[in-house]
């Protein structure tokens, strides 16, 4: 494995004709790093510029300003590509082919030996749930199968980095819940995974970092731990019985949460459960982008 | 790099085996094919030469129709479908990729052509048969008629390819290779026309016409087909020079087409 960073953005820009004489600013001066074995959540609403952030990175579009790298190589160079591992964004792929077909073209593109091929494409389909589909045309597929398609073509060469745009789109829980353990089972290997998201609490399962962007900027570029720290005072849902066998509801602070198991206990009432409203990197992440939102009103 | 370029080529004709519209097209152009002697013989005069204008001009029907079909679809299609999107974020570049399908349409055009023109081959040999005054037709040109035929339509698979790197709808690039189709073939004839009577005209503007004649392109000097149909001499200096025309133009095509492509966003 390379000693390179796996990913640097330096500076990038990058803004679309919208409409005539009019351009949206889809990245404004990005510049991050991912390091060699760390699981990076990339977070940010609709429209914040993460998959133009990844298009630049897999050379399907060009940044007006700034450089991205890839294992230490310009993303213009094919080489680049090499070790990486990535899935677009709502994947497609030719649907006269057959899932086996697409992998093993993916698979011989990066270079497996013809003999050691058939056996990788088998256990990528496994390890994915689509043994039973490997010989059927992908016109055939739900979407949640061609979504899967899309994770086996990004896992087919065993990749030292993986860049995954909305890994879990389209995907059922069984399936989020496989690309949560896919990621973890990745990092333990040693790999590096860069993926983008909404789901704040899959960011908070498997993440060690978390990057968040909103309207083309970068926000927060922090480890999980620090940033959860910085949270505000959350709210904390609180399920009491009473001697009589009612159950009550309560809603309180952090900060009174103590007092009030204090008093239920007095009163010889049983706590049911405590449980966190929203987490603490979902009110970061809300705060972040919210406070944006008011720029933009003014 | 050839490991690479064999991988693209076989993927491409993997899927073009799989396309139903191709087959179709296939379907109707044999049984056309089938049928030319039939119509041939009812040319009492001469069938055989008949046979082979006829069957001649079909093959050449379809070779166009193919080339525009499979050249405007192997881009812009997969551009619209975003099929492109997991192939071209492979390790390898745009220009291996458009090499690499090229290729494969080319070797498709090829082995149809082969197909198409040993058929039309046939049925006219089978019909000089039967009559002698059709002695005249010479295998040789025929075969130098059918070889330059092909040439011609993989120049014009560059042009296609050129106008699909630039859209993602089937509308520029099957009309642009239509366009350029009629140009080159009509372009010919005004040239003709126009320089029929060279004395009024500058030689600057004689050497002009010419050098836009053959950007256009100039598909005449793919025409072999009289020599075929009446036994001429087949003239070798304009064939090696069509040759070479044919090489050196689609070069050219596919490689502004590549330096288009590798600037194209997805
Ligand atoms: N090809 C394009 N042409 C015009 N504008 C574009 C294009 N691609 C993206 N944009 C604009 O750039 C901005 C960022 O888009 P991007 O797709 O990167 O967002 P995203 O963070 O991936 O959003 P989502 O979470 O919805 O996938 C948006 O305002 C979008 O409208
Ligand atoms: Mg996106």
């Amino acid at each position: 494995m390379s000693t390179e960073t796996p990913i640097v953005c330096e500076h990038l820009s990058k803004s679309f004709r919208s409409k005539k004489f009019k351009r949206v600013q889809a990245l404004d001066d990005v510049s991050f790093h991912v390091l060699q074995g760390t699981v990076c959540g990339f977070l940010g609403p609709n429209g914040a510029g993460k998959s133009t952030t990844i298009k630049i990175l897999t050379h399907q579009i060009r940044p007006q300003k700034g450089v991205a790298k890839l294992m230490g190589l310009g993303v213009s160079a094919p080489e680049s590509r090499r070790r990486l591992g990535y899935l677009p964004e709502n994947p497609s792929f030719h649907d006269t082919l057959t899932g086996r077909e697409i992998l093993n073209f993916a698979g011989s593109c990066h270079g497996i030996a013809k003999n050691a091929l058939p056996l990788a494409v088998i256990q990528v389909l496994a390890r994915l749930g689509l043994a039973h589909a490997a010989d059927r045309p992908v016109r055939g597929y739900s979407k949640g199968m061609v979504q899967r398609l899309g994770l086996a073509h990004a896992l087919i060469h065993d990749p030292d980095l993986l860049i995954l745009d909305e890994p879990s789109s389209g995907l059922d829980p069984l399936g989020r819940a496989l690309v949560r353990d896919i990621i973890r089972e990745e990092k333990l290997r040693g790999k590096t995974v860069f993926f983008s998201t909404h789901v704040v609490s899959d960011v908070e399962q498997v993440c060690d970092h978390v990057l968040i962007v909103d309207q083309g900027r970068v926000k927060a570029d922090a480890p999980l731990i620090d940033l959860q720290r910085q949270a505000d005072e959350g709210h904390y849902q609180v399920l009491v019985r009473d001697p009589d066998g009612k159950t009550r509801e309560e809603l309180v602070y952090a900060s009174a949460l103590h007092a009030v198991l204090k008093k239920a206990e007095q009163c010889r009432e049983v706590v049911e459960s405590v449980r966190p409203q929203e987490s603490a990197l979902e009110r970061v992440f809300l705060r972040l982008v919210e406070t944006k939102k008011t720029d933009i009103n003014m | 790099m050839f490991r690479t370029l064999k991988l693209l080529t076989y993927h491409e004709l993997l899927r073009i085996k799989r396309d139903r519209v191709f087959w179709s097209f296939a379907g109707v152009a044999l049984l056309l094919l089938f049928m030319t002697p039939i119509v041939a013989n009812l040319s009492m005069r001469q069938p055989a030469q008949t046979g082979f204008t006829l069957s001649y001009s079909l093959v050449h029907l379809f070779l166009l129709v193919l080339t525009v079909f499979l050249g405007t679809q192997a881009l812009s299609r997969a551009i619209e479908r975003r099929t492109l999107i997991p192939v071209l974020t492979l390790p390898f570049s745009r220009s291996q990729y458009l090499l690499g399908a090229y290729l494969a349409l080319a070797i498709v055009i090829l082995v149809c052509a082969l197909c198409l023109d040993s058929i039309s081959l046939m049925t006219s040999m089978w019909l000089a048969q039967f009559s002698p005054i059709d002695a005249g037709l010479s295998v040789k040109a025929m075969l130098v008629a059918y070889a330059m035929g092909l040439t011609k339509y993989l120049l014009l698979l560059a042009w296609a390819l050129f106008f699909s790197v630039f859209s993602t709808s089937f509308f520029l690039p099957v009309f642009g290779t239509l366009g350029v189709y009629i140009a080159g073939s009509a372009t010919y004839q005004i040239v003709e026309y126009l320089l029929s009577n060279p004395a009024e005209y500058s030689q600057g503007f004689i050497l002009l016409v010419k050098v836009l004649l053959y950007i256009l392109p100039n598909f005449h000097a793919f025409d072999f087909q009289v020599y075929a149909a009446y036994g001429l001499a087949v003239p070798w200096m304009d064939v090696i020079w069509a040759l070479g025309y044919g090489l050196t133009y689609s070069t050219v095509i596919l490689y502004l087409a590549t330096f288009c492509f590798m600037r194209r966003e997805l």
